[in-house]
């Protein structure tokens, strides 16, 4: 991209000027939190805000340590967020594929009631989903905190619109050529949407690192406890510990900051693989 | 919704078969842990069950009962309101974001980085701050004030612009959501359309109008159809930034869904509140799959 | 060869038999709790199995604030579980999910002589379903530097709101950055604009009278905000205005009105250098011409009606009700609900601030909450419309007339 007109120029200069303003819009809630991490209790809310700690306190962050056990829930975190998003890309990926690239009765009325599922408030299947984890033995298990995030209709929907883009002829090609669908998925169809799979995986490891509700009411012991549910202890019947959940948090989202750029990788491979020179 | 092709009905047969093998694992997973609860769900809307032993069939008197209720109503609508703000302009400035984002400009990721910090920064310190943001002498004001408004609003402290300020948080926080499925959309847009379009003598804006949204319109669509769901059922950031008030100014149905079952005990009620929520969201969703032949471009 | 076979099978079945009713039955129950007990209970869960070897006491502990989500999916399945008012008891009392416990108190001849008091308040049609293992107890807290600074001598003993309203007047200083406020309030979404009203016996707002001093104690704190001596309710809002041990901890405020527990809070901030302030306790005030009060509220703890081992699980809470359990609680810093001249000596025993600790339990306690199960939905209602009265969008008469109409409406009408 060669940018030499002055008109180029200014129109440059005017999308830094938003990229900028935008990420500062951005940022800061974040910095808040980052920088609130830092303080002791009577700084956070002071008046007038500042954003700075006037005396630092870094042991709020030992403090996490110490009253809760920080590093397990961050083992059963991931373990949780990794299998659930293994699942969940490797089922919805199948299921996207013949909702986009097959022929079969009731297709649509399938993709409906898929649609459908997703509209209904989880304040009101949570008591039904905990009796069905019990009455399957899963209660208190991160087996059955996998198997509910592993077949949210989310992934089905947001790949099947990928793959609805490829066009037919692609794999009526390699139909021709004899091709059976297992092969045209993995060598033609997953390799063309590597950028919607990136984004699944993103956007499925930041909904699963997160969630509080399910591991909330499903989970009993508290050696099996996730971040969230450990983090939320600090907000107690009378009073709230914003210093150590501002801590906690700031830890707790350096695998997901990780996974998504990461994942910007990715992005750029799909253009690639699409045959587009770069 | 798709081209159908012409073919024979052993063909037929065998892409059915392929189909279910490749259904299989997710539809069982999806019938048991989804839709089984969703039945069930149906079930308690038509009784009376408190969440314990009592559990008496009431027919659709819960659903009748709900249109009388003026906290029903009243959440339906601040629904409505919210949905039809924040849908359009998230999506909008989650294109606006997306375009940006997929510029090849030094430092890029960067950037693409920071616009996503707040899907991933906590929704209790986002409350935080943009209840600070929003106080009223807070950033926002004191830039008001300098335009000159003499009587800016007090924000989440007043019933007229509660749900505004929830709207504005949700915008912020979803374009960003938005963006990032846009910015793979983008991303999968063969740059042979755009280098056709230059020799056609196609400017930016015209190539923008004629490759861009067309080629992106299937995740377009992805978005705005997630987005509204989501939109109707918002609760996580009615919790962190009001609880439903002032009064019930900023009272949603996930939030009244979520009272009447799990303070009032009414759970056939609550679920009857959920599916009437179901409906709405049904016909919006019916219209938008209905639309979507005459703008998306598969 | 047949017989020898039958011989040895039966000798086995004997066997067996007879160990297993030699040994106690091992006994594993399931006790639902919220985060903020945690470590109460597992002392206390550890005493008692030492006591009962064969008993296993698997306790849940969630996050407070959803403590009651939870309970409402699993209640069913546990034995035992706390709460954390009298209301949520009558709410699950009326669900079925409790056991009466009178028959297994008598056959027990269980001493309740410490607790009769708060059991007398908590039965329900004359019968007992829960057992108190703590209490609260309101004071009034106090920065001692703000009262000295302005020269007023510091509260004690026996005063009423008239004098908190005048001596927050006369605390009250300055401007923008060095603003000294003489009261501090909560934010417009929380409930303890009521407090003034409890201390005159009014708790339930399902009754016209109880409301109408509500709706007095919401106009009191509001007049606080009017005259300039707390904050402006508009300025509270969302969670700013939730952390008033935070907020109390800047020094900027010099008097407040909460529980027992947050002594601990400060205490605690104080000792790791989240705030330095020099503070002491007062009683709460009453009203020109009312006898001296303060309310609290108890935490009990409740028999599934679905246990199998009714026995066992009523033994454990019975135990962590008792005398014996409240020399733990005591040395907890909780203030437990059994009561007797031990358990105030014990309490101020070798606490070195608050100086005037003693206020926190030789006062009159009048529950804060009915036991009714209708109190939450309603209590919900008067929290949004005085939310509005408070934000200076509605006037106090709507106010109350509208609680009125929506408590009979989507609460006494609803079920």
């Amino acid at each position: 991209m060669k940018t030499k007109t002055l008109g180029n120029k200014i129109l440059l200069v005017l999308i830094l000027i938003i990229l900028v303003a935008l990420a500062a819009a951005m940022l800061f809630p974040f910095i808040w939190m980052v920088l609130g991490s830092f303080k002791p209790k009577d700084e956070l809310f002071a008046v007038p805000m500042s954003l700075l700690p006037v005396r630092w306190k870094p042991s709020n962050y030992s403090d996490v340590f110490i009253k809760i056990p920080f590093a397990k829930y961050y083992v059963n975190t991931a373990k949780v967020a990794i299998f659930s998003t293994l699942g969940q890309v490797i089922t919805c990926s199948l299921s996207a594929y013949a909702f986009a690239k097959l022929q079969f009765k009731g297709r649509d009325a399938l993709f409906m009631l898929y649609l459908a599922t997703m509209m209904i408030p989880y304040q009101v299947t949570m008591i039904p989903q905990y009796e069905l984890i019990r009455n399957m033995g899963l209660l208190d298990s991160h087996l059955g905190l996998i198997l509910l995030h592993c077949f949210s209709p989310f992934g089905v929907f947001l790949l099947r619109q990928f793959m609805l883009s490829i066009p037919d002829s692609f794999v009526e090609a390699a139909r021709i050529e004899g091709a059976s669908d297992t092969t045209i998925l993995t060598r033609i169809v997953l390799p063309l949407s590597t950028s919607a799979l990136a984004t699944l995986v993103t956007l499925k490891f930041l909904d699963s690192w997160n969630d509080y509700t399910a591991p909330m009411i499903m989970l009993s012991s508290k050696m099996k406890y996730t971040l969230q549910l450990g983090l939320r202890t600090f907000q107690q019947e009378f009073g709230v510990e914003y210093t150590l959940i501002l801590a906690g948090t700031t830890m707790s989202l350096i695998p997901i900051l990780i996974i998504y750029i990461f994942a910007q990788n990715y992005f750029i491979e799909g253009i690639a693989a699409g045959g587009v020179k770069g | 919704m798709m081209q159908r092709k012409k073919s024979t009905s052993a063909y037929m047969r065998s892409q059915r078969k392929t189909a279910l093998f490749f259904l299989l694992p997710n539809l069982i997973g999806f019938l048991l842990f989804v839709v089984y609860p969703v039945f069930r769900a149906a079930l308690i809307s038509l009784t009376n069950w408190n969440g314990f032993k009592q559990m008496d069939f009431v027919g659709f008197y819960n659903y009748g009962a709900l249109f009388s209720d003026s906290t029903f109503r009243i959440s339906l609508n601040n629904t409505l309101l919210y949905t039809i703000v924040t849908v359009p302009l998230s999506i909008a400035f989650g294109i606006l974001m997306a375009l940006l984002m997929n510029m090849k400009l030094p430092g890029i990721k960067v950037f693409r980085t920071i616009y996503f910090l707040p899907q991933i920064t906590s929704m209790i310190a986002i409350g935080l701050v943009w209840s600070l943001v929003l106080a009223k002498y807070g950033p926002l004001n004191q830039i008001l004030i300098a335009l000159g408004n003499t009587n800016p609003p007090k924000w989440i402290s007043s019933t007229k612009y509660a749900l505004t300020s929830v709207e504005i948080v949700s915008i912020w926080r979803s374009m960003g959501y938005n963006a990032i499925i846009l910015l793979a959309g983008l991303q999968g847009i063969d740059a042979v359309l755009y280098e056709a379009a230059k020799l056609d003598g196609a400017n930016a804006f015209q190539s923008f109008l004629h490759v861009t949204i067309p080629m992106l319109s299937p995740t377009i669509f992805f978005c705005l159809v997630t987005q509204m769901i989501s939109s109707f059922k918002v609760f996580d950031i009615i919790i962190a930034m009001t609880q439903g008030g002032p009064g019930r100014a900023t009272n949603v149905l996930a939030y009244f869904v979520y009272n009447k079952s799990f303070v009032d005990s009414r759970f056939g009620y609550a679920s009857a509140a959920a599916f009437i929520m179901f409906a709405i969201i049904m016909v919006f969703t019916a219209i938008q799959f209905r639309g979507q032949k005459k703008w998306v471009n598969y | 060869m047949r017989k020898l076979l039958a011989l040895v099978l039966a000798v086995i079945m004997i066997a067996s038999l007879t160990s297993f009713s030699l040994g106690e039955e091992k006994v594993t129950l399931n006790f639902q709790m919220w985060s903020d007990e945690q470590e109460l209970f597992d002392k206390l869960i550890e005493l008692y199995t030492a006591e009962h070897p064969n008993v296993t006491i698997n306790m849940t502990c969630t996050p407070s604030n959803d403590y009651g989500t939870k309970l409402q999916a699993v209640v069913g399945d546990a034995d035992m579980f706390g709460i954390s008012s009298p209301p949520g008891l009558a709410e699950y009392v009326n669900k079925g999910a409790v056991l009466a416990l009178d028959d297994l108190i008598a056959e027990k001849q269980t001493d309740l002589s410490g607790i009769e008091g708060i059991v007398d308040s908590i039965k329900i049609d004359d019968k007992v379903y829960g057992l108190p293992y703590k209490t609260s107890s309101w004071v009034v807290y106090y920065n001692k530097d703000l009262f000295d600074a302005a020269g007023i001598a510091y509260p004690e003993g026996d005063w009423t709101w008239e004098e908190y309203f005048e001596l927050a007047g006369k605390l009250t200083s300055g401007e923008g950055s060095d603003k000294i406020y003489g009261s501090l309030n909560f934010q417009p979404t929380s409930m303890w604009w009521r407090v003034p009203g409890n201390t005159r016996k009014a708790t339930n707002p399902l009754n016209d009278d109880e409301l109408h001093a509500w709706m007095e104690a919401a106009a009191y704190c509001k007049s606080l905000s009017d005259a300039g001596y707390q904050p402006l309710y508009e300025d509270m809002a969302s969670d700013a205005g939730a952390d008033y041990a935070g907020n109390f901890l800047q020094g900027k405020y010099a008097m407040f009105y909460t529980g027992d527990w947050a002594i601990e809070m400060l205490n605690t901030a104080i000792r790791n250098g989240d705030g330095q302030i020099n503070y002491d306790i007062a009683p709460l005030p009453h009203w020109e011409g009312d006898e001296p009060v303060t309310v609290g509220a108890a935490g009990l703890l409740m028999v599934t009606s679905t246990t199998k081992y009714p026995e066992i699980a009523y033994d454990f809470i019975s135990f962590c009700t008792g005398a014996e359990a409240s020399k733990t609680l005591l040395a907890m810093d909780y203030f437990p609900a059994w009561q007797d001249e031990n358990t105030i000596a014990t309490y101020c025993e070798g606490k070195l601030a608050p100086e005037h600790i003693e206020y926190i339990v030789n006062q009159t306690i009048i529950s804060q909450v009915p036991c009714d199960a209708l109190y939450n939905p309603a209590a919900n209602i008067c929290k949004e419309e005085v939310s509005l009265f408070l934000l200076d969008e509605q006037d106090i008469e709507t106010t109350e007339e509208n609680c009125k109409a929506r408590i009979l409406e989507e609460v006494v009408n609803a079920k």
